[in-house]
């Protein structure tokens, strides 16, 4: 890791588009200016964190799971029209063996 | 086309049905081809099925069928359609929704983004409000 020492309004370059700039130091917290271009993920790496948790628990939820909790919510008429195309699904061919 | 999902087996899908997501989910950068199965057992929920992985699928929802005003507060604009992202839990009414970070789909191109707003959680519990007494 590159360790660079700055002070308060001091800055820094990361490539062509990103500054960090230290806005202030108090209490032992540093507050960070950044300027970075608007498709740049700027994020505490804590949350990026629960992100990345709650997507990997999500990517192998079980269908008789989502099946089960589907007939505990409270019937809400008829489905948002999507203005995406789905695809329906096929039942899955019983391949026991 | 065909693709073959570990829970949904074989299914043929278009060209058109395919959804680019250039930066890849969260944690799943590396995969960016997915289409959205609407099964008739799950429904309202739908699935956000990998072309790449067949072991992924995300179950999701339309957020407003809980927060009435989401789409407004994230400026969902009109041409997009907003999905949250379930995760299961053992006992199933402390299952949860993604507030924080919903996926927003637009013209066959999706990605997922991390709302400032921490006042969405990431763990939502969607069926808190539905009666949780047992019958009997």
């Amino acid at each position: 890791m590159l360790i660079l020492g700055r002070k308060v309004n001091e800055s820094i370059r990361i490539g062509d588009h990103i500054l960090l700039k230290v806005i202030a130091i108090q209490e032992g917290q540093i507050k960070l200016g950044i300027e970075a271009p608007a498709d740049v993920k700027i994020l505490r790496t804590e949350v990026y964190e629960q992100a990345v948790l709650n997507n990997r628990q999500a990517a192998s939820a079980r269908k008789d799971s989502i099946t089960a909790i589907a007939k505990q919510l409270p019937a809400t008429g008829e489905m948002q029209t999507l203005s995406i195309k789905t695809v329906k699904s096929v039942k899955k061919k019983d391949d026991t063996n | 086309m065909k693709w073959s999902n570990r829970q949904f087996g074989e299914f043929e899908f278009l060209p058109e049905h395919v959804l680019t997501f250039p930066d890849g989910l969260i944690g799943f950068e590396q995969l960016q081809k997915y289409i959205l199965i609407n099964d008739e057992d799950s429904q309202p929920f739908l699935w956000l099925v990998s072309l790449e992985d067949a072991d992924v699928s995300f179950p999701v929802i339309a957020p407003h069928a809980f927060v009435a005003k989401y789409d407004e507060e994230v400026h969902k604009k009109p041409d997009e359609t907003m999905l949250v992202i379930v995760s299961l839990r053992e006992k199933m009414e402390d299952s949860t929704v993604n507030l924080r970070s919903p996926i927003i789909l637009a013209n066959s191109m999706g990605r997922q983004v991390v709302l400032e707003n921490d006042g969405y959680p990431f763990q939502y519990r969607f069926l808190k409000s539905a009666s949780t007494a047992e019958k009997g």
